[in-house]
């Protein structure tokens, strides 16, 4: 990070011990749990290792939507604030979490330091990912589809402000949030930074049908009861390098149920209409879908209780490398063709 | 008047004995460049051990600001 020593972030950075870790060898994971696909994240905390607070944090547009140096100013000098409170004994520890080390992922170390290769960030999340595909304890709704958005619920945050609402609209509006609150816990938990509450917000359980978030608004403390939509948790993962997501090479859009009801599909499935086709799916010879087709059935199953669309329904239900079957409507003609989905390959 | 090969010769000695100089005289200003460069990028003095950070922390009562960072 360039950061003279005169510059605001600068002379906040002199009052700490700095450190830069670039392998994750022997890093404490239970520790220093953050999802793995950030690019950079942060951690201030004390010699006692105490985590104060989370700096970092990203959406599926880019690595540096939530990462500014202003906010970060000020997550520093609240770091610097928890210190005192810390060494004045009026912080009460948090309970330390249990301890996880790269070695006690089997296939984490087969193939990183079996292979004479250092642990990388985004290799732990991935393999922690495989080993609960070959244990058969994969939940891709909670460990694919981490750090869920928060402008799904409709928080539009003023990034350069740390957790100030700029704008609040959808679930966000409707719980009574208002531009100008600042957010300060999510279900109970403090939160300082985007960092802090991404990833409190990400250990919501899936199925949970509300959050509970606390802001400061005009010196008061508010609590807001939020209603969370469908599919809350959504967010477009293929930016991540993830070996238990199926490449389709597809993109679909839901039919309407009016839509449904015209076909004669069953009301409530997942049938979509495919709306872009990459070209890899040629070169892997993966389908023969085409922009138009209606796609209504997989394998014979035309509804789930989580995926509406039919993308979503293979990237949650089958693995990489399966071969499904697809029931399609093409130019009025019903019919039947494969899909082989892939897994996608990077550098390990 | 040299034949053929001497020439090619003497001048494939005297190509070599330039580059030797000029990849000498970069390596003499990359040698007082980048400490100027590494002060710059440095003003900030990152640890790069998370054990020395605790122990630096615990030594100095400050708190500790750690970067994880991955390239993938």
């Amino acid at each position: 990070m360039l950061s003279p020593k005169d510059s605001p972030v600068g002379k906040q950075l002199l009052q700490y011990v700095c450190a830069r870790i670039i392998r994750m060898d022997n890093v404490n994971l239970g520790l220093f749990d953050y999802d793995r696909n950030n690019t950079l994240f942060y951690f201030i905390m004390n010699a006692d290792q105490q985590i104060y607070m989370r700096y970092g944090g990203r959406d599926s547009e880019s690595q540096d939507t939530y990462l500014n140096l202003s906010s970060l100013e000020l997550a520093l000098k609240q770091g610097l604030e928890l210190h005192r409170r810390h060494t004045s004994g009026e912080l009460k520890p948090a309970p330390a979490p249990a301890p996880v080390f790269a070695k006690d992922m089997p296939l984490l170390m087969e193939r990183t330091i079996g292979n004479g290769r250092c642990v990388e960030c985004h290799l732990i999340g991935d393999f922690q990912n495989l080993q609960r595909e070959k244990n058969g304890a994969l939940d891709k709704v909670a460990h694919l589809y981490r750090s869920p958005d928060l402008k799904t619920i409709g928080i539009q945050l003023d990034v350069p402000k740390g957790l100030l609402v700029a704008q609040a609209g959808g679930a966000a509006q409707a719980a009574g949030m208002q531009p100008g609150d600042r957010i300060s816990a999510i279900n109970g938990v403090t939160v300082w930074t985007f960092g802090d509450l991404q990833y409190q917000y990400d250990k919501v359980d899936r199925k949970a049908d509300h959050i509970q978030l606390t802001v400061d608004r005009a010196g008061k403390s508010v609590d807001l009861a939020l209603t969370l939509p469908p599919l809350w948790w959504w967010t477009d993962v293929r930016w991540r390098q993830s070996s238990v997501d199926p490449r389709l090479y597809f993109e679909a859009r839901p039919l309407t149920e009016s839509q449904k009801r015209e076909l004669q599909l069953k009301p409530g499935g997942f049938a979509s209409t495919v709306k872009s086709v990459d070209s890899f799916a040629q070169m892997t010879k993966s389908h023969e879908l085409k922009v138009g087709d209606i796609v209504y059935a997989v394998d014979g199953v035309e509804q789930d209780d989580v995926a509406t669309n039919v993308e979503l329904y293979i990237k949650l239900r089958k693995t990489p490398g399966d071969t499904v079957t697809l029931d399609v409507i093409r130019g009025g003609q019903r019919m039947k063709m494969p899909l082989r989905t892939y897994r996608m390959s990077f550098r390990k | 008047m040299m034949p053929r090969d001497a020439r090619a010769a003497a001048c494939g000695r005297q190509l070599n004995f330039m580059l030797t100089r000029l990849l000498t005289a970069l390596l003499a200003l990359a040698a007082i460049a980048t400490p100027l460069l590494a002060q710059k990028d440095d003003d900030i003095n990152w640890l790069g051990s998370y054990d020395e950070a605790i122990r630096v922390a615990r030594q100095t009562g400050k708190p500790i600001f750690l970067e994880f960072r991955c390239e993938p």
